[in-house]
């Protein structure tokens, strides 16, 4: 049996697949390949696949990664050839490292994730170039932001400056901006891009308007020491 | 093309409904082909991709060369509602091309109450109503599928019909209509649909007049020019073993309705059940062999990654090689994880066995289908089942660890009378009983679904007025008072649908301008009970001054003339009428697969012969019609 990690590209094309539908696409792009795979015992068996978060529906991702157990003796190159074949577009496979026996669950671990938030310039300064630094400032030297974070569930207040720790970058395209957010996602929580993306328009002056896109850049592992690694490296294991 | 922007798109519900680019979709530069056919089908995503028939006819364009293929659904209303107010036209799936510009545009025809969608999507993408305000700058508007049996209500609004099953009659013609196309259509739409005329199996109403008597009767649909057939004679594939299956189906990301692989293992039904349209229209069986079918689920399997195969047919168990097929599947995917799942069940213990076979125990409940609650109003039916046999297969059931047992019903039926409504919780009961003396346990469940029965064209019933909805209210609410069980869950629909979908069902061109009145009014989607308005539809009835009783309700004489006698199903009238005969007399007719022919007359005037595996192939045996 081989343990892998695979990095995978979720597309413009899967952009409005939830995440049960991403793993569902994923499952049968690998049944598609032929590859010989793990399954769960039991009435329903599922293939043994876990991923490294919740990518939501709307939302694309440079990479999101999946861990997979593989009956056979199989290279990275091996399992990439036999899935370029059959992905969809969008669902390319990038990148693998095989994995040790025993690893923290993904999901566990990755905490840290960078979006990239596109969205018109509000309509009274559209042809205009807006000195960024100076618009994002009163919000990225804040100590703290409360925000009242409404689920489903409950509201509660929660400081957004916890989660988004390092000061938001931006840069304008003619009317269009991307700003450029770190996000953290602890076990307390998390706060969405869209979210951030309204509190800046609403609370904080920022000159866009309400629409946006979000693409995620990187979902990465914060470790204790402060530096941020990719899921594929060997040190996150 | 049609651009949709993710700010808004992502707020919508599910869509990915609206951006295809599905594992085996297609995509083809409409530059490169001579033909662009979009397929229509007038439900949801999730109801339009589990539709076999759509698959089928997606392929098998899309294997031609010269032609392409693309998918177009019904928006769901919050998705409409944007590109109403985007100005954004109905577009297709594959290439985001609005539906106006396509050559042909395909409806599929399903059930009757999907027609308000019909004229919602034609209003989306900018095409008149009606055929005869359309030039050849309009797609052509086609239909097929079961529908067209009676597509009088809405022959108005369409430009060709398919008549039976299109897998031959399709390329042929998109054959026509290219040659036609590369010489500029000479003569124009009208010398089209003339030439399109001569291909056997199709309709093209505008070369039809519908008549009345002066009573205001239907008296007759008759053609208008001296070379249009005057009746149309059903397309069947002969050949259901070498015709083309589409072994590539477009995997949704979306979960859809039925997300598996489909295994189509034979066509029509002889059973002979009198309330059955499919039964009737789908004549003759035609089986293909095992080793087809596990060559086909191969490849199928291969080309999607699905892990279910599902054994589709009008009865599965029927299949005459069916034990063989079932262990050949299963030898073929015991290492694959792919289960095999057999939707329809046969009441029978040997449908029980093949169930165990396929099916984990306990992963769902069992599904029957006795129809009706006592012996009398089964033989009235001819659904050749005992009560016997029902106990039979749950007892078997129960032994082999089901606990859940399923009853589908029909109510409204002719002859029915309260003693027959009574059998149904009657029987709920026994079966309840027997899982409780077999498993000594009390933790059995039998749910009991009743629909209300729609009396079709080509059936034994087409004259059979149906019965109101507060005699089908009152004897719903008899049952309910009847079945007092914790255990016992019991099912139905309010019944207002059933009657909208037998006002259409049997209706003729008259009702063209009600179902653009109710459509003015709000109506679609008339099929998901949160958007269907009864009351809406009686005001669009009373404006056109059309009252639905006189179709739904009144019974029909046997020598009146019918607006579906001219599209011929080849099953002759007189054998209708017999059945009807028989019916009161609770006369059983058998089984023909097998069994001498009983005079429908479709293997002879079809020059065809029941496909039967059991009996080696082409039952070769006196068929006849009667007359
Ligand atoms: S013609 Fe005879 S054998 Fe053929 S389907 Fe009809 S009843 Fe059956």
């Amino acid at each position: 049996m081989t343990r892998l990690r695979m990095a995978l590209h979720k597309g413009e094309e899967l952009r409005y697949l939830s995440h049960l539908d991403y793993a569902q696409a994923v499952a049968r792009m690998i049944r598609r390949s032929g590859l010989s795979m793990a399954y769960s015992e039991g009435f329903n068996p599922h293939m043994k696949i876990s991923f490294s978060s919740a990518l939501a529906l709307g939302i694309t991702a440079e990479a999101e990664y999946v861990d997979m157990d593989v009956l056979a003796d199989v290279t990275v190159e091996e399992v990439k050839t036999l899935l370029l074949p059959v992905a969809p577009k969008g669902l390319e496979p990038l990148d693998g490292v095989i994995l040790p026996d025993k690893v923290k669950k993904m999901m566990a671990i990755c905490n840290y994730a960078i979006y990239e938030v596109r969205g018109s310039l509000a309509d009274s300064i559209k042809g205009q170039v807006v000195d960024w630094t100076k618009a994002l400032q009163s919000f990225n030297e804040a100590q703290t932001i409360e925000y009242e974070k409404v689920t489903p569930k409950k509201t509660r207040i929660i400081d957004v400056k916890h989660f988004v720790k390092d000061a938001i970058e931006a840069k304008q395209e003619g009317d269009e901006v991307v700003l450029t957010m770190g996000i953290g996602i602890y076990h307390e929580g998390t706060i969405k891009p869209g979210e951030v993306w309204n509190l800046g328009r609403t609370q904080f002056g920022w000159p866009i308007s309400d629409g946006y896109v979000i693409h995620r850049k990187a979902i990465l592992v914060e470790g204790e020491d402060g530096f941020r690694y990719s899921p594929l490296d060997s040190c996150v294991f | 093309m049609v651009t949709l922007d993710t700010r808004w798109l992502q707020h919508v519900q599910k869509p990915a409904r609206y951006t295809g680019g599905e594992w085996n979709s297609v995509v083809k530069d409409h530059s490169q082909v001579d033909v662009t056919m979009a397929i229509a089908f007038p439900d949801v995503y999730e109801v339009a991709m589990s539709h076999l028939g759509i698959k089928i006819l997606y392929s098998l364009v899309n294997e031609r060369v010269d032609a392409a293929a693309e998918r177009v659904f019904a928006p769901w209303v919050d998705m409409e509602e944007e590109m109403r107010n985007r100005k954004i036209p109905l577009f297709s799936l594959e290439t985001k091309t609005p539906v106006k510009e396509f050559d042909l545009l395909g409806f599929t025809l399903q059930y009757e109450l999907s027609y308000s969608n019909i004229l919602n999507m034609l209003d989306l993408a900018g095409i008149p109503f009606y055929a005869k305000d359309r030039d050849m700058s309009y797609p052509l508007i086609l239909a097929g599928g079961p529908c067209v049996y009676n597509i009088e209500p809405i022959a108005d609004f369409f430009d060709v019909a398919s008549i039976g099953e299109s897998e031959e009659w399709l390329p042929e013609f998109i054959d026509l209509y290219k040659a036609e196309k590369a010489k500029g259509f000479p003569g124009g739409k009208l010398a089209f649909l003339r030439k399109a005329a001569q291909i056997p199996g199709t309709y093209i109403p505008a070369l039809y007049k519908d008549t009345y008597t002066e009573d205001g009767d239907f008296k007759a649909v008759e053609p208008l020019y001296p070379d249009v057939p005057k009746t149309i004679q059903k397309r069947i594939v002969e050949d259901v073993e070498h015709v083309f299956y589409p072994t590539k189906p477009v995997v949704p990301y979306l979960d859809i309705v039925h997300d598996r692989a489909v295994l189509e293992l034979f066509r029509g039904c002889t059973r002979g059940c009198r309330f059955c349209q499919a039964g009737m229209l789908y004549r003759p069986v035609r089986e293909r062999t095992p080793k087809r079918l596990v060559s086909i689920a191969k490849e199928v399997i291969a080309n999607t990654g699905y892990n279910e195969i599902s054994l589709m047919s009008l009865s599965s168990a029927d299949y005459s090689k069916l034990p063989e097929l079932v262990d050949l599947l299963m030898d073929e995917f015991k290492d694959k994880q792919v289960s095999v799942s057999l939707p329809s069940l046969r009441i029978d213990s040997f449908s029980i066995d093949i169930a165990k076979k396929v099916q984990q125990v306990r992963k769902s409940g069992l599904t029957f289908a006795p129809e009706a609650g006592s012996q009398r109003l089964r033989d009235v039916i001819n659904k050749g089942v005992t009560e016997e046999n029902l106990l039979a297969a749950c007892t078997n059931a129960f032994k082999s660890g089901w606990h859940t047992v399923k009853l589908y019903f029909m109510m409204g039926l002719p002859t029915e009378t309260d003693e027959d409504i009574a059998g149904i919780a009657d029987l709920a009961y026994k079966v309840l009983d027997l899982h409780r003396d077999i498993t000594g346990k009390r933790n059995g469940k039998v749910t009991v679904s009743v629909s209300f029965f729609v009396p079709k064209s080509h059936t034994p019933y087409q004259w059979y007025g149906q019965q109101g909805l507060e005699e089908i209210h009152r004897k719903q609410q008899y049952l309910k008072s009847l079945i007092n069980n914790r255990n016992i869950s019991y099912h139905y629909h309010d019944g207002a649908t059933g009657y909208m979908e037998a006002v259409f069902a049997r209706g003729d061109r008259r009702l063209a301008p009600v179902l653009v009145k109710a459509w003015e009014k709000g109506c679609k989607f008339d099929g998901w009970s949160e958007y269907f308005h009864l009351d809406t539809w009686l005001e669009a009835f009373k404006d056109c001054g059309v009252d639905p009783d006189y179709y739904a309700r009144r019974p029909r004489d046997f020598d009146e003339a019918l607006p579906w006698d001219h599209i011929d199903d080849v099953v002759c009238k007189p054998y209708l009428v017999r059945e009807w005969q028989r019916a009161l007399n609770e006369e059983l007719t058998n089984d023909c697969r097998r069994l001498p022919c009983n005079g429908c007359d479709v293997c002879p005037a079809l020059d065809t012969a029941i496909i039967d595996y059991k009996e080696g192939g082409r039952v070769d045996k006196i068929t006849y019609g009667l007359t």
